[in-house]
Protein backbone atom coordinates (compact mmCIF):
# COMPACT_ATOMS: atom_id res chain seq x y z
CA UNK A 1 0.00 0.00 0.00
CA UNK A 2 2.94 2.29 0.66
CA UNK A 3 3.90 1.61 -2.93
CA UNK A 4 0.50 2.82 -4.13
CA UNK A 5 0.77 5.92 -1.97
CA UNK A 6 4.26 6.61 -3.27
CA UNK A 7 3.13 6.16 -6.86
CA UNK A 8 0.26 8.56 -6.32
CA UNK A 9 2.63 11.06 -4.73
CA UNK A 10 5.02 10.83 -7.66
CA UNK A 11 2.16 11.20 -10.10
CA UNK A 12 1.00 14.32 -8.32
CA UNK A 13 4.52 15.73 -8.20
CA UNK A 14 5.09 15.18 -11.88
CA UNK A 15 2.17 17.35 -12.87
CA UNK A 16 -1.01 15.36 -12.47
CA UNK A 17 -3.00 18.51 -13.20
CA UNK A 18 -5.95 17.46 -11.03
CA UNK A 19 -9.07 19.47 -11.43
CA UNK A 20 -11.15 21.09 -8.72
CA UNK A 21 -8.60 21.21 -5.89
CA UNK A 22 -10.09 20.78 -2.45
CA UNK A 23 -9.59 24.08 -0.59
CA UNK A 24 -9.62 22.44 2.84
CA UNK A 25 -6.66 20.29 1.86
CA UNK A 26 -4.76 23.21 0.36
CA UNK A 27 -5.40 25.25 3.51
CA UNK A 28 -4.24 22.62 5.97
CA UNK A 29 -1.65 20.45 4.24
CA UNK A 30 1.67 21.26 2.63
CA UNK A 31 1.41 21.52 -1.14
CA UNK A 32 3.02 18.15 -1.92
CA UNK A 33 0.78 16.24 0.49
CA UNK A 34 -2.28 18.19 -0.62
CA UNK A 35 -1.66 17.32 -4.27
CA UNK A 36 -1.11 13.66 -3.48
CA UNK A 37 -4.30 13.47 -1.43
CA UNK A 38 -6.20 15.32 -4.15
CA UNK A 39 -5.04 12.69 -6.63
CA UNK A 40 -6.49 9.96 -4.42
CA UNK A 41 -9.72 11.92 -3.94
CA UNK A 42 -9.93 12.37 -7.70
CA UNK A 43 -9.51 8.64 -8.19
CA UNK A 44 -12.35 7.99 -5.73
CA UNK A 45 -14.57 10.47 -7.54
CA UNK A 46 -13.94 8.75 -10.86
CA UNK A 47 -14.79 5.37 -9.33
CA UNK A 48 -17.97 6.73 -7.75
CA UNK A 49 -16.71 6.21 -4.21
CA UNK A 50 -17.37 8.71 -1.40
CA UNK A 51 -14.68 11.38 -1.27
CA UNK A 52 -15.47 13.14 1.99
CA UNK A 53 -14.10 10.32 4.22
CA UNK A 54 -10.79 10.60 2.37
CA UNK A 55 -10.60 14.34 2.93
CA UNK A 56 -11.47 13.89 6.58
CA UNK A 57 -8.81 11.19 6.95
CA UNK A 58 -6.19 13.59 5.64
CA UNK A 59 -7.37 16.40 7.91
CA UNK A 60 -7.35 14.00 10.87
CA UNK A 61 -3.75 13.16 10.13
CA UNK A 62 -2.85 16.82 9.96
CA UNK A 63 -4.56 17.55 13.29
CA UNK A 64 -2.74 14.62 14.89
CA UNK A 65 0.58 15.88 13.60
CA UNK A 66 1.32 13.04 11.18
CA UNK A 67 3.94 13.46 8.48
CA UNK A 68 2.81 13.98 4.89
CA UNK A 69 3.80 10.55 3.60
CA UNK A 70 1.96 8.91 6.46
CA UNK A 71 -1.16 10.93 5.66
CA UNK A 72 -1.00 9.97 1.99
CA UNK A 73 -0.53 6.30 2.89
CA UNK A 74 -3.51 6.39 5.28
CA UNK A 75 -5.77 8.01 2.69
CA UNK A 76 -4.64 5.47 0.07
CA UNK A 77 -5.43 2.58 2.41
CA UNK A 78 -8.87 4.05 3.07
CA UNK A 79 -9.54 4.36 -0.67
CA UNK A 80 -8.59 0.72 -1.05
CA UNK A 81 -10.92 -0.21 1.81
CA UNK A 82 -13.85 1.76 0.37
CA UNK A 83 -13.38 0.08 -3.01
CA UNK A 84 -13.22 -3.41 -1.49
CA UNK A 85 -16.27 -2.59 0.62
CA UNK A 86 -18.29 -1.67 -2.41
CA UNK A 87 -17.26 -4.87 -4.15
CA UNK A 88 -18.33 -6.91 -1.15
CA UNK A 89 -21.48 -4.98 -0.22
CA UNK A 90 -22.70 -4.09 -3.69
CA UNK A 91 -23.21 -0.89 -5.58
CA UNK A 92 -26.32 0.00 -3.56
CA UNK A 93 -24.31 0.28 -0.34
CA UNK A 94 -24.42 3.71 1.26
CA UNK A 95 -21.37 5.79 2.14
CA UNK A 96 -21.80 4.92 5.83
CA UNK A 97 -21.72 1.20 5.03
CA UNK A 98 -18.66 1.59 2.84
CA UNK A 99 -16.83 3.41 5.62
CA UNK A 100 -17.82 0.75 8.14
CA UNK A 101 -16.72 -1.91 5.68
CA UNK A 102 -13.31 -0.28 5.38
CA UNK A 103 -13.02 -0.55 9.16
CA UNK A 104 -13.98 -4.21 8.93
CA UNK A 105 -10.98 -4.82 6.67
CA UNK A 106 -8.62 -2.83 8.90
CA UNK A 107 -9.78 -4.94 11.84
CA UNK A 108 -8.87 -8.17 10.07
CA UNK A 109 -12.11 -9.17 8.35
CA UNK A 110 -12.22 -10.40 4.77
CA UNK A 111 -14.27 -9.47 1.70
CA UNK A 112 -15.86 -12.92 1.66
CA UNK A 113 -17.08 -12.44 5.23
CA UNK A 114 -18.41 -8.97 4.47
CA UNK A 115 -20.27 -10.35 1.46
CA UNK A 116 -21.85 -12.99 3.69
CA UNK A 117 -23.08 -10.26 6.03
CA UNK A 118 -24.66 -8.42 3.11
CA UNK A 119 -26.31 -11.63 1.98
CA UNK A 120 -27.65 -12.26 5.49
CA UNK A 121 -29.15 -8.77 5.77
CA UNK A 122 -29.94 -7.52 2.28
CA UNK A 123 -32.40 -4.84 3.30
CA UNK A 124 -30.77 -3.19 6.27
CA UNK A 125 -27.88 -0.81 6.78
CA UNK A 126 -24.84 -2.65 8.09
CA UNK A 127 -23.05 0.46 9.35
CA UNK A 128 -23.81 0.08 13.06
CA UNK A 129 -23.40 -3.73 13.27
CA UNK A 130 -20.08 -3.53 11.44
CA UNK A 131 -18.86 -0.61 13.55
CA UNK A 132 -19.66 -2.53 16.73
CA UNK A 133 -18.04 -5.66 15.31
CA UNK A 134 -14.92 -3.80 14.15
CA UNK A 135 -14.32 -2.66 17.70
CA UNK A 136 -14.61 -6.22 18.98
CA UNK A 137 -12.41 -7.56 16.17
CA UNK A 138 -9.62 -5.15 17.11
CA UNK A 139 -9.86 -6.51 20.65
CA UNK A 140 -9.40 -10.07 19.46
CA UNK A 141 -12.81 -11.43 18.44
CA UNK A 142 -12.03 -13.89 15.62
CA UNK A 143 -13.51 -12.68 12.28
CA UNK A 144 -14.84 -16.16 11.40
CA UNK A 145 -16.83 -16.37 14.59
CA UNK A 146 -17.91 -12.74 14.26
CA UNK A 147 -19.35 -13.44 10.82
CA UNK A 148 -21.21 -16.51 12.07
CA UNK A 149 -22.71 -14.70 15.05
CA UNK A 150 -23.57 -11.58 13.05
CA UNK A 151 -25.48 -13.77 10.60
CA UNK A 152 -27.36 -15.22 13.54
CA UNK A 153 -28.17 -11.75 14.88
CA UNK A 154 -29.37 -10.62 11.46
CA UNK A 155 -31.62 -13.67 11.20
CA UNK A 156 -33.10 -12.66 14.56
CA UNK A 157 -33.67 -9.14 13.16
CA UNK A 158 -31.70 -7.51 15.93
CA UNK A 159 -31.91 -3.71 15.76
CA UNK A 160 -29.07 -1.18 15.70
CA UNK A 161 -29.92 -0.22 19.27
CA UNK A 162 -29.58 -3.85 20.29
CA UNK A 163 -26.16 -4.04 18.64
CA UNK A 164 -25.09 -1.04 20.70
CA UNK A 165 -26.48 -2.72 23.81
CA UNK A 166 -24.44 -5.83 22.96
CA UNK A 167 -21.34 -3.68 23.06
CA UNK A 168 -22.28 -2.26 26.46
CA UNK A 169 -22.99 -5.75 27.78
CA UNK A 170 -19.62 -7.02 26.60
CA UNK A 171 -17.82 -4.07 28.18
CA UNK A 172 -19.63 -4.65 31.48
CA UNK A 173 -18.66 -8.31 31.39
CA UNK A 174 -15.03 -7.46 30.65
CA UNK A 175 -14.96 -5.05 33.58
CA UNK A 176 -16.32 -7.89 35.70
CA UNK A 177 -13.38 -10.06 34.72
CA UNK A 178 -14.84 -12.06 31.82
CA UNK A 179 -12.88 -12.91 28.70
CA UNK A 180 -13.84 -11.33 25.40
CA UNK A 181 -15.09 -14.29 23.38
CA UNK A 182 -17.32 -15.83 26.08
CA UNK A 183 -18.67 -12.34 26.86
CA UNK A 184 -19.62 -11.77 23.22
CA UNK A 185 -21.19 -15.22 22.93
CA UNK A 186 -23.29 -14.57 26.04
CA UNK A 187 -24.54 -11.29 24.63
CA UNK A 188 -25.38 -12.86 21.28
CA UNK A 189 -27.27 -15.63 23.08
CA UNK A 190 -29.21 -12.98 25.01
CA UNK A 191 -30.22 -11.14 21.84
CA UNK A 192 -30.76 -14.17 19.59
CA UNK A 193 -31.57 -17.14 21.79
CA UNK A 194 -31.79 -20.60 20.33
CA UNK A 195 -29.17 -20.24 17.63
CA UNK A 196 -26.63 -22.83 16.67
CA UNK A 197 -23.74 -23.39 18.98
CA UNK A 198 -20.52 -21.70 18.00
CA UNK A 199 -17.91 -24.35 17.24
CA UNK B 1 -69.51 20.15 -7.56
CA UNK B 2 -72.00 20.02 -10.45
CA UNK B 3 -74.95 21.38 -8.43
CA UNK B 4 -74.43 25.03 -9.40
CA UNK B 5 -74.09 24.15 -13.03
CA UNK B 6 -77.30 22.13 -13.06
CA UNK B 7 -79.11 24.90 -11.23
CA UNK B 8 -78.00 27.40 -13.88
CA UNK B 9 -79.31 25.16 -16.66
CA UNK B 10 -82.61 24.56 -14.88
CA UNK B 11 -82.93 28.27 -14.13
CA UNK B 12 -82.51 29.13 -17.80
CA UNK B 13 -85.07 26.52 -18.80
CA UNK B 14 -87.59 27.81 -16.25
CA UNK B 15 -87.37 31.45 -17.28
CA UNK B 16 -90.85 32.53 -18.50
CA UNK B 17 -89.85 33.62 -21.93
CA UNK B 18 -91.38 32.56 -25.20
CA UNK B 19 -89.34 30.22 -27.35
CA UNK B 20 -86.84 32.14 -29.41
CA UNK B 21 -83.34 31.87 -30.89
CA UNK B 22 -81.99 33.86 -27.94
CA UNK B 23 -83.54 31.50 -25.43
CA UNK B 24 -82.09 28.48 -27.24
CA UNK B 25 -78.64 30.05 -27.35
CA UNK B 26 -78.72 30.86 -23.64
CA UNK B 27 -79.74 27.42 -22.38
CA UNK B 28 -77.40 25.66 -24.80
CA UNK B 29 -74.57 27.91 -23.64
CA UNK B 30 -75.40 27.15 -20.02
CA UNK B 31 -75.41 23.44 -20.83
CA UNK B 32 -72.07 23.56 -22.64
CA UNK B 33 -70.32 25.67 -20.00
CA UNK B 34 -68.07 23.30 -18.01
CA UNK B 35 -68.95 22.90 -14.36
CA UNK B 36 -66.80 25.02 -12.01
CA UNK B 37 -64.03 23.02 -10.31
CA UNK B 38 -64.14 23.51 -6.58
CA UNK B 39 -61.50 22.15 -4.25
CA UNK B 40 -62.99 19.88 -1.65
CA UNK B 41 -61.95 20.42 1.98
CA UNK B 42 -60.20 17.03 2.24
CA UNK B 43 -58.12 17.76 -0.84
CA UNK B 44 -57.14 21.15 0.59
CA UNK B 45 -56.12 19.58 3.91
CA UNK B 46 -54.09 16.91 2.11
CA UNK B 47 -52.32 19.52 -0.02
CA UNK B 48 -51.53 21.60 3.07
CA UNK B 49 -50.16 18.50 4.82
CA UNK B 50 -47.93 17.69 1.86
CA UNK B 51 -46.60 21.26 1.82
CA UNK B 52 -45.95 21.20 5.57
CA UNK B 53 -44.13 17.86 5.43
CA UNK B 54 -42.01 19.05 2.50
CA UNK B 55 -41.08 22.26 4.30
CA UNK B 56 -40.37 20.33 7.51
CA UNK B 57 -38.18 17.78 5.67
CA UNK B 58 -36.20 20.53 3.98
CA UNK B 59 -35.80 22.30 7.29
CA UNK B 60 -34.67 19.05 8.94
CA UNK B 61 -31.97 18.63 6.35
CA UNK B 62 -30.76 22.18 6.89
CA UNK B 63 -31.17 22.04 10.67
CA UNK B 64 -30.56 18.43 11.75
CA UNK B 65 -31.25 17.43 15.33
CA UNK B 66 -28.24 17.94 17.60
CA UNK B 67 -26.31 14.93 18.85
CA UNK B 68 -25.02 15.21 22.41
CA UNK B 69 -21.42 14.34 23.15
CA UNK B 70 -20.56 13.86 26.81
CA UNK B 71 -17.34 13.02 28.61
CA UNK B 72 -16.37 12.88 32.27
CA UNK B 73 -12.84 14.20 32.84
CA UNK B 74 -12.46 15.50 36.38
CA UNK B 75 -9.08 17.16 35.93
CA UNK B 76 -9.62 18.80 32.55
CA UNK B 77 -9.25 22.52 32.04
CA UNK B 78 -10.57 22.43 28.47
CA UNK B 79 -12.10 19.79 26.21
CA UNK B 80 -12.75 20.03 22.50
CA UNK B 81 -14.34 17.68 20.01
CA UNK B 82 -12.67 16.89 16.71
CA UNK B 83 -13.96 14.65 13.99
CA UNK B 84 -15.32 14.12 10.52
CA UNK B 85 -18.07 16.68 11.18
CA UNK B 86 -15.77 19.64 11.83
CA UNK B 87 -12.81 18.94 9.54
CA UNK B 88 -10.83 17.73 12.56
CA UNK B 89 -10.44 21.36 13.59
CA UNK B 90 -9.52 21.49 17.25
CA UNK B 91 -10.85 25.03 17.67
CA UNK B 92 -14.29 24.62 16.19
CA UNK B 93 -16.23 22.56 18.77
CA UNK B 94 -15.29 23.28 22.39
CA UNK B 95 -17.25 21.43 25.07
CA UNK B 96 -18.88 23.22 27.98
CA UNK B 97 -18.56 22.01 31.53
CA UNK B 98 -21.90 20.82 32.95
CA UNK B 99 -22.45 23.03 36.00
CA UNK B 100 -21.62 21.38 39.30
CA UNK B 101 -20.15 18.25 37.72
CA UNK B 102 -16.91 17.01 36.20
CA UNK B 103 -18.65 16.30 32.90
CA UNK B 104 -18.23 18.20 29.66
CA UNK B 105 -20.86 18.43 26.97
CA UNK B 106 -21.36 19.58 23.38
CA UNK B 107 -24.44 19.41 21.22
CA UNK B 108 -23.63 19.17 17.54
CA UNK B 109 -26.25 19.19 14.77
CA UNK B 110 -25.30 16.31 12.47
CA UNK B 111 -26.95 15.27 9.21
CA UNK B 112 -27.31 11.53 8.65
CA UNK B 113 -24.00 9.78 8.13
CA UNK B 114 -21.10 7.87 9.64
CA UNK B 115 -18.66 9.93 11.68
CA UNK B 116 -15.31 9.27 13.35
CA UNK B 117 -14.33 11.52 16.22
CA UNK B 118 -12.32 11.90 19.39
CA UNK B 119 -12.12 14.25 22.36
CA UNK B 120 -9.04 16.38 22.88
CA UNK B 121 -8.40 17.12 26.54
CA UNK B 122 -6.32 20.16 27.46
CA UNK B 123 -5.07 20.38 23.90
CA UNK B 124 -2.77 17.39 24.25
CA UNK B 125 -4.58 14.20 25.26
CA UNK B 126 -6.73 12.22 22.80
CA UNK B 127 -9.62 10.44 24.51
CA UNK B 128 -12.12 8.19 22.75
CA UNK B 129 -15.81 8.23 23.68
CA UNK B 130 -16.61 5.19 25.82
CA UNK B 131 -20.30 5.60 24.97
CA UNK B 132 -19.80 4.67 21.32
CA UNK B 133 -17.98 1.96 19.38
CA UNK B 134 -14.29 2.74 19.26
CA UNK B 135 -11.55 1.34 17.06
CA UNK B 136 -7.83 1.58 17.27
CA UNK B 137 -6.44 3.73 14.50
CA UNK B 138 -3.38 2.06 13.02
CA UNK B 139 -2.76 5.08 10.80
CA UNK B 140 -2.24 7.83 13.34
CA UNK B 141 -1.94 5.86 16.54
CA UNK B 142 -4.93 6.98 18.59
CA UNK B 143 -8.30 5.35 19.13
CA UNK B 144 -11.31 6.97 17.44
CA UNK B 145 -14.99 6.65 18.22
CA UNK B 146 -17.73 6.01 15.68
CA UNK B 147 -21.24 7.36 15.53
CA UNK B 148 -23.88 6.64 12.93
CA UNK B 149 -26.63 9.24 12.56
CA UNK B 150 -29.86 8.29 10.79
Amino acid sequence: MMTVATAVTLLALTGGGWQDPEPRLRARLDSVTARAVEAIVDSARIRGLPTEPLIQKALEGRTKGAAGDRIVAAVGILLDGLGRSRQALGSAAGADELQAGALWFRAGGTAEQLGRLRHAAPGRSLAVPIAVSAELLTRGWPPDEATLLLERLFRARVSDAAFLSLRIGVNDALRGGASLVPAVRAEVARLAPGGNRVP
Amino acid sequence: MTGDWLERVVEELRRPTPPSDGFDRRWRAALERPPARRTGPLLAIAAAAVILVTVWAGRSRRHPAPIEFLIDVPTARAVTLVGDFNDWDRRRTPLERVAGTTRWRARVPLPGGFYRYVFLVDGERWVADSAQPTTEDPDFGTAVSLVTVR
